[in-house]
């Protein structure tokens, strides 16, 4: 029987968990290499970090 | 990733604080049109650009204002030429833009796709909101303006962002600014709340304080997770989500390094954070002065023993892996401070507890 109490994990946080183990194995999510390798972490909106 | 350097990134402020725009909060007043008292000049620009790539692998240009599309088309086109060789060198350069979009043209967007540019842009919510406090010098509002330049980014593809000053004008209305940003399908979102870091007017009125600023991003929290949208990115929640969750997503502001970013003026002086806007105390030097020389400043030296004193005294708290001490600007009372202050703490301490029980209610920390 199902726990009446548990849910749904939410997308936005099951991507922010596996983004979480891939920086924490060190390692590089490939769709992220581009950005990687560009510059910091979050994909090229650090145009606007101020 | 780039590694950690002291005066590293650089916000660079080609025409110092000029602006087209008169906006009430703004801690950079200035009008008029560039002239050679308030341009960088093609020198200085070259020496700014030796400056950063010498001795690092990674750089990123963070130009700023004012509004920095007052520099004109050709500066940039000079910058992206006085980097050419440091990339040959295998430099890995990235250059982003933060403006008020208002001048933007189809020009400007087909000269930032070609060169790359990151273009985040500052907007403050809907027309009603955003055009009390972002207005030109004769108090029209920008927002109808602003929105054509951000369509015509979105249309090249090179539209980054937003950053959305919360004042007293919107730090009540959070839900009504999440949904407008969704309906304008604008997903890469920054609070930033306005305070009075040394502005030439008084903007008591519009100032939120710590309170009220961790009551509007923790309903933005629960409205981002309600969406559930993978697509929304709002940077300083994702930068809390994944260092609860063991990443290292990290916001300036959750550094502890602030000693990284550096403000460069069109006259090529270096001073700290801008968010201590040419204070005297963080003049680290020019960029005609030889780096190693900068980096030894007696200012700087001071500025990094007290980050350090504060990551330490930080150390103690649950939460200090996520801060580190916080941003050196909203934090503390003093920039000498090494203790942070009780209603700031208390508040981010609100924000992040709020955001681990939700995560820890679906199991996942």
């Amino acid at each position: 029987m199902s726990n009446p109490t548990l849910r749904a994990v939410p997308k936005v946080l099951l991507q922010a968990k596996k983004e979480a183990t891939i920086q924490a194995m060190g390692k590089k999510d490939k769709s992220w290499d581009k950005a990687w390798d560009k510059g910091p972490w979050d994909k090229g909106h650090w145009a606007n970090r101020k | 990733m780039a590694t950690y350097q002291t005066i590293s990134t650089p916000i660079v402020k080609p025409v110092d604080g000029l602006c087209n725009l008169s906006c009430s909060y703004c801690y950079a007043p200035g009008h008029g049109k560039p002239t050679r008292k308030n341009r960088m000049l093609p020198e200085t620009l070259k020496a700014l650009t030796d400056f950063f790539c010498r001795d690092q692998d990674d750089i990123e240009f963070i130009w700023h204002g004012g509004e920095p599309l007052l520099a004109g088309i050709d500066f940039y086109h000079k910058a992206v030429e006085y980097q050419r060789p440091w990339e040959q060198k295998g430099k890995r350069i990235t250059n982003s833009v933060q403006t008020n979009a208002t001048l933007v043209t189809p020009e400007w967007t087909e000269f930032f796709l070609e060169r790359n540019f990151f273009v985040g842009v500052s907007l403050d919510g809907p027309k009603d909101f955003h055009d009390q406090v972002r207005y030109y010098p004769d108090k029209r509002g920008s927002y109808d303006n602003v929105m054509k330049g951000i369509n015509l980014l979105r249309g090249a593809g090179i539209f980054n962002g937003i950053i959305c000053g919360v004042s007293t004008i919107n730090y009540q209305f959070s839900k009504e600014i999440f949904s407008f940003f969704i309906s304008q399908d604008i997903k890469k979102l920054k609070f930033a709340r306005v305070k009075d870091i040394g502005h030439c007017n008084d903007i008591s009125s519009l100032t939120i304080s710590p309170k009220q600023h961790a009551d509007f991003i923790i309903t933005i929290f629960d409205l981002w997770l309600e969406l559930d949208d993978p697509e929304v990115e709002i940077r300083d929640i994702q930068s809390v989500v994944s260092l609860i969750l063991g990443g290292n997503k990290r916001e300036c502001i959750y550094m502890g390094e602030c000693d990284q970013f550096v403000t460069v003026y069109h006259n090529g002086s270096i001073y700290g954070c801008d968010s201590f806007p040419k204070t005297d105390t963080l003049i680290f030097g020019n960029v005609m002065d030889d780096s190693i020389m900068v980096r030894s400043n007696p200012h700087l030296k001071i500025f990094q023993e007290t980050l350090i004193k504060r990551r330490i005294n930080c150390k103690t708290c649950d939460w200090g892996f996520i801060c580190k001490g916080g941003c050196a600007k909203d934090c503390y009372a003093q920039l000498s401070s090494t203790k942070p202050m009780d209603e700031v703490c208390e508040n981010l301490k609100r924000y992040f507890e709020h955001i681990s029980s939700r995560i820890k209610s679906y199991g996942l920390a």
